[in-house]
């Protein structure tokens, strides 16, 4: 018998039991609990390769670093994106890159309209939108490695910034501004070279180059 | 202003910025005809004065987070970043690990590569039939597709265009030709190959033959003839690469001379034919150091594979 989620700290769907199906249970670090099918658990590298180590049974994997708020929406993100068919995999991807089956650099305009509208939740200024991408990456075994909802929140970003001005880019996020060069003085005739781009490929005109460059 | 603001960026590691970054991208659709697969490596590369644009637009974008703050602008400089924008934007060099050897800027490569197996030197500043024609004899005539010979397909799966010359002797020529654009000086340092390529072809009906010549700015010359028999009508790629000059003086110029003639001195145009004349700069190949000429039958059978 399936339920479906809600807002508050209930147990998320569960699909109808049968011999092959099982479910396994993650917990936030502030104890909202969700049980999760397996076609939730394939999408979290951690959380399946957890699940497949171990037979846990009823205990819940805990997630030390992701609140309950940011963990409820990843699993109805998961659970929308069970049945998509697997990516895949590149041929051109470089084998040695140890991130590889974690970055899949693609476009950043091919976000599809659920993706888009489930996004835009998320704030900057609230930094929900940074809490789910640090959620979805898996750097450390807290981390869930979700490719698919990391690939929306960082291509989010990049849309974001994309054509932008830099001190627009600064406000956006709040970054202080530190320029690797001389000093006060050097920001507006720096602002004002502002991604141009060399017509002739004179050796002197780079583009913006508050440091001289030692490539070149 | 901000003063219980926390800038969101500092809590991601480098390789999630760096893979922000790579999302930033302007590409063209991927469409039959204009762009090239490598089997091999499973990549392609699109042709070079459509995607050009393209990769300029990306170059700026990605430039002007480089003011951001020193975080964006250390990411965005490092070399190994712009390898691996090249490698993923289908940037075609040729010969990677050299190039990571030698040291070569991936940052301007990106927007800027010589190397780009369809960029040809002698086509630069002339795009249109009109220009290119302007360097051949009169007696010269310009086929949209070659009459009495094979068919020629060029590496995007086009049907090539093609010259035929006639009874007397027809003639290509372009003086000093220059090998580095302006900007280009450190490329010198990596001592390219020179590389020549021109596809010939005889008639079905009539012999012919064709003097091929390449003088440089610094004395090597190379010279080439081929003869065709009456009924060898296919197309044969011939390919000079020059790699045998002192280290760091590569020659600046090139001058080129193609002749070709019938051997029955009818009137009319059948005499040999060139077509896909090109001429270009390459990454060495592995262990290249001596100069190589050789030459390709172009089978009518082998249309490239196009996606």
């Amino acid at each position: 018998m399936a339920t479906t989620t809600d807002s508050s700290n209930t147990s998320a769907t569960t699909t109808t039991e049968n011999a092959t199906s099982k479910t396994i249970k993650i917990q936030s670090n502030d104890g909202e609990t969700h049980e999760i099918d397996q076609g939730v658990v394939e999408q979290s590298s951690t959380i399946k390769t957890l699940s497949d180590l171990m037979d846990l049974g009823d205990v819940p994997i805990p997630l030390p670093n992701v609140k309950g708020s940011i963990l409820t929406p990843i699993v109805e993100f998961c659970n929308y994106h069970k049945n998509d068919p697997k990516p895949e995999p590149l041929d051109d991807d470089d084998d040695d890159d140890p991130n590889k089956d974690i970055y899949e650099p693609k476009r950043s305009d091919d976000i599809c309209e659920w993706d888009q509208n489930f996004i835009k939740r998320f704030t900057v200024q609230e930094g929900t939108l940074f809490d789910i991408i640090m959620a979805s990456i898996s750097c450390a075994a807290n981390y869930l490695g979700i490719k698919t909802l990391l690939a929306v929140g960082c291509k989010t970003i990049a849309n974001m910034v994309r054509g932008k001005a830099s001190s627009e880019v600064r406000e956006m996020f709040n970054i202080s501004y530190d320029p690797p060069g001389e000093g006060l003085n050097a920001p507006n005739a720096i602002e004002s070279q502002a991604g141009t781009v060399p017509t002739t490929q004179d050796t002197s005109a780079t583009g913006p180059s508050p440091q001289p460059d030692p490539m070149n | 202003m901000t003063t219980n603001s926390v800038n969101p960026f500092d809590c991601l590691p480098d390789e999630l910025i760096e893979y922000i970054f790579f999302t930033i991208i302007y590409s063209p659709p991927v469409e039959p005809y204009n762009h090239v697969n490598n089997i091999a490596t499973s990549t392609f590369y699109f042709s070079h004065s459509l995607h050009e644009p393209y990769l300029r637009r990306t170059y700026k974008d990605l430039t002007s987070l480089e003011l951001v703050c020193r975080r964006f602008y250390n990411l965005l400089r490092s070399s190994a970043f712009w390898l691996q924008k090249c490698h993923r934007d289908h940037v075609a060099i040729g010969n990677e690990p050299l190039a990571i050897s030698t040291g070569i800027d991936f940052r301007r490569l990106y927007f800027s590569n010589p190397f780009h197996p369809d960029y040809n030197l002698l086509n630069l500043n002339s795009s249109n039939q009109d220009q290119l024609n302007q360097f051949w004899t009169p007696n010269v005539s310009w086929e949209e597709t070659p009459v009495g010979s094979d068919l020629l397909y060029d590496e995007f799966g086009l049907v090539s265009s093609c010259y035929a010359t006639s009874y007397a002797w027809g003639q290509y020529q372009r003086d000093n030709v220059q090998l580095l654009r302006k900007g280009e000086e450190k490329l010198v340092s990596i001592n390219p190959v020179i590389e020549f390529t021109v596809c010939v072809a005889g008639r079905w009906d009539c012999s012919s033959i064709c003097n091929l010549e390449l003088c440089f700015s610094n004395g090597h010359e190379w010279k080439y003839q081929r003869s065709f028999s009456n009924g060898d009508c296919q197309w044969h790629r011939l390919v000079y690469r020059y790699v045998n000059y002192r280290q760091n003086e590569m020659p600046s110029h090139v001058s080129i001379i193609l002749k070709g003639k019938d051997q029955r001195f009818w009137a009319g145009n059948y005499g040999t034919k060139f077509a896909q004349i090109k001429l270009r700069l390459a990454l060495r190949q592995e262990n290249e150091t001596e100069n190589r000429e050789f030459e390709e039958t172009m089978l009518n059978s082998q249309i490239p594979q196009v996606a």
